[in-house]
């Protein structure tokens, strides 16, 4: 464990305490998008986005969500932060229920958690100065003014590795990667606990992908910050986890330490994204499990297994009955009927 | 010796805007050999997209313009070719596939008309005849039920089928060379694996030359034999992809192979180039690179390193040159 959690000065949390060591749990999340047609528009069928999701993360901790396009990874992030709401099921944040708080409870505790959007042309204000966005947070919440709001937000800019004097100029002047840099700032200026990395790289070059990275590992230790991952580049995601969680057709397919997921993925879809990911090595191509099809519309997801559509060890329970996430040993979980057969 | 399909020398392209004229690519020498498959790295703004386009002769024009350079093809100049004469090279012996495979498609018209389009153009055929061999294509790039499919338009389509679309169009004629710009780049890592798959395949049946303009260093590694790595509009290493990514030569090289996290390996952090490209209206002086560079010294800063071998590799850096300050100088393999 001691590996994993590396110099961070977070309490060992594998330890059989109860649930008050998990930061942020979800439970068996949903979140559907209405179609709605005709006159008087009826719903005529949903967008299974997120169908039953359960997850936790514990103080510290990165959590990687991975999965392909149109999965629900970025739904699911939404979700927790209730940016949208969600159809069903529970989100515990710090053993309090957030789908039940009022909006004004609930923009209090959103100075706990923040996110950081993909695109980072889109999500600031062209009009607004870098220190102003900065400070933004500040004023919403009231926390600080004139001087101290200054002081903060010059300390925020070197955080991110930016200079003192880019306050006053506007986002248009800066890079892609300069940017991400001033987001990054803007969500930590009220020392949230949780953040969400919405693709938060996935815009970027990759010499410039590799400073906000590293930026981003900085900022855990120094704030201990707890953060899930979005992304769809496994090898990112590997580099700054702690685990990861594989996303399927709005489902968890697998969950597990990085190293476990990588040296023994359980889930076919797992092995299959793994063995899918080009290696920056000549010559070294693992194997060739390389799935036919595409992914199947998430509004008439597969009956069973979403997954047997395209898997190449389905069997005919798999067409059936839709498998649980279970733990097969060491907190890995597993959402496959082949595994349990196996006896794993 | 083989000679070239396709031999790029010192070609500059350059863009007028309203601040003056930006040169995308500034001296770009390659050659394209019978079968083989060339890797063009980079990051986003390094040319390498106009590259292509020159080759294509598909740069606009205004506010585009070819300012220098030839491109041979078989002993040819393209650029002296009539746009005429252009039209029947491309998608005939040199074809392109693109990116986004939803902008390349027409979405006004069927897929399958869209491939017929090329036999009736460059081999005139009749319409029967067209529709059958783009349903032939389409069979080709392991699209299922061809038929029915070719009288479907792109929004039909899925991206990984759309981008097998491109490339049964791309390849309708049996180009000589096909240029694949970020062929894969829009779609996820699945169908990424099936697409480049098929390329291989494809490649290995009818023996294409192909251009592979990727910033993914992953599917460089994959398909390529030999790779130029570019930087600010100028190629500053070619070599063999097993020399490339087991000894780097250019410091930019090295400092991209450092920024990939590697899904087979664990670190604490990754090596960064620290700062950012500059910007291609207000280049550094010198060596575009040294401002991001840790190996620099006073000589990188006034005068453009030459191109120089080392061993089977042609970087373009003073480290492996006489005039590096002679401690540091790294020795050159035979």
């Amino acid at each position: 464990m001691l590996q994993i959690y590396g110099s961070m000065a977070t309490p060992e949390p594998e330890n059989d305490k109860p649930m008050t060591d998990k930061i942020l749990e979800v439970i068996d999340l949903k979140k559907y998008f209405p179609i709605k047609q005709g006159v008087f528009s009826r719903t005529v069928n949903n967008v299974k986005a997120v169908d039953g999701v359960d997850f936790s993360i514990i103080p510290g901790e990165t959590l990687g969500l991975v999965g392909e396009s149109g999965c629900g990874k970025t739904t699911l992030g939404r979700t927790i932060l209730r940016l949208q709401e969600p159809t069903a099921g529970k989100i515990i944040f710090e053993n309090q229920d957030i789908c039940k708080l009022n909006n004004a409870d609930m923009r209090i505790l959103r100075r706990e958690m923040q996110i950081i959007f993909q695109d980072p042309y889109g999500s600031l204000n062209p009009r607004m100065t870098v220190g102003d966005i900065i400070g933004e947070p500040f004023d919403i919440h009231g926390l600080a003014a004139g001087e101290k709001r200054q002081v903060n937000v010059h300390e925020l800019l070197e955080v991110v590795g930016l200079k003192a004097d880019h306050i006053t100029r506007y986002p248009h002047e800066f890079s892609g990667g300069q940017r991400q840099r001033i987001v990054i700032a803007r969500g930590l200026a009220l020392r949230p606990k949780l953040i969400i990395c919405d693709e938060s790289v996935s815009a970027l070059d990759v010499s410039i992908q590799a400073q906000i990275l590293n930026l981003l590992k900085t900022l855990q230790k120094q704030f201990n910050l707890t953060y899930l991952f979005i992304a769809h580049d496994l090898s990112v995601v590997k580099h700054i986890s702690d685990r990861i969680a594989v996303m399927y057709l709005g489902k968890l397919v697998e969950i597990a330490r990085k190293d476990e997921l990588y040296n023994s993925p359980c889930h076919p879809y797992t092995k299959a994204l793994l063995s899918a990911i080009p290696i920056p090595r000549p010559g070294a191509r693992k194997s060739d499990f390389l799935l036919e099809g595409d992914v199947p519309s998430p509004v008439d997801p597969p009956h069973g297994c979403r997954f047997h559509t395209r898997c190449p060890v389905m069997e005919d329970l798999c067409r059936q009955t839709a498998p649980e996430l279970v733990d097969i040993g060491d907190r890995h979980f597993c959402a496959c009927h082949k595994q349990k057969a196996a006896g794993h | 010796m083989r000679e070239p399909v396709l031999e790029v020398k010192g070609l500059e392209t350059v863009f007028k805007t309203e601040e003056g004229s930006v040169p995308a690519v500034n001296g770009l020498d390659f050659s394209l050999y019978e079968g083989e498959t060339l890797g063009i790295v980079g990051e986003s703004g390094c040319g390498k997209s106009v590259a292509a386009l020159s080759i294509m002769g598909l740069i606009p024009s205004p506010p585009g313009r070819v300012a220098a350079g030839q491109i041979m093809y078989r002993g040819e100049d393209l650029l002296g070719f009539s746009e005429e004469r252009m039209r029947r090279i491309r998608g005939n012996q040199i074809s392109m596939i693109f990116q986004e495979p939803m902008t390349a498609l027409n979405p006004v018209y069927t897929v399958g008309n869209q491939i017929e389009e090329t036999f009736r153009q460059h081999r005139n055929m009749s319409k029967q005849e067209a529709f059958q061999k783009s349903v032939q294509m389409l069979e080709l790039v392991g699209i299922p039920l061809p038929e029915q499919r070719a009288g479907e338009y792109p929004h039909q389509l899925s991206g990984g089928m759309r981008q097998r679309v491109m490339i049964a169009m791309a390849l309708a004629c049996r180009p000589d060379v096909l240029i694949a710009d970020e062929p894969t780049t829009a779609l996820d890592v699945t169908i990424q694996a099936q697409i480049l798959n098929l390329m291989k395949d494809l490649k290995k049946q009818f023996g294409t030359t192909i251009m592979l303009i990727t910033h993914d260093l992953g599917v460089v590694a994959e398909t390529a034999a030999n790779v130029i790595v570019m930087y600010a509009g100028e190629a500053v290493e070619y070599a063999g992809v097993e020399d490339l990514f087991n000894a780097p030569r250019h410091p930019y090289t090295e400092g991209l192979l450092g920024s990939i996290p590697k899904i087979d390996e664990s670190c604490e952090m990754l090596t960064t180039i620290e700062g950012v490209v500059p910007s291609l209206m207000d280049m550094p002086e010198g060596c575009r690179f040294h401002p991001r560079c840790h190996y620099k010294k006073e000589l990188c800063t006034q005068k453009a390193p030459p191109l120089v071998e080392s061993g089977a590799s042609r970087v373009k850096c003073f480290k492996y040159t006489d005039q590096w300050p002679h401690r540091n100088r790294r020795t050159i393999s035979p």
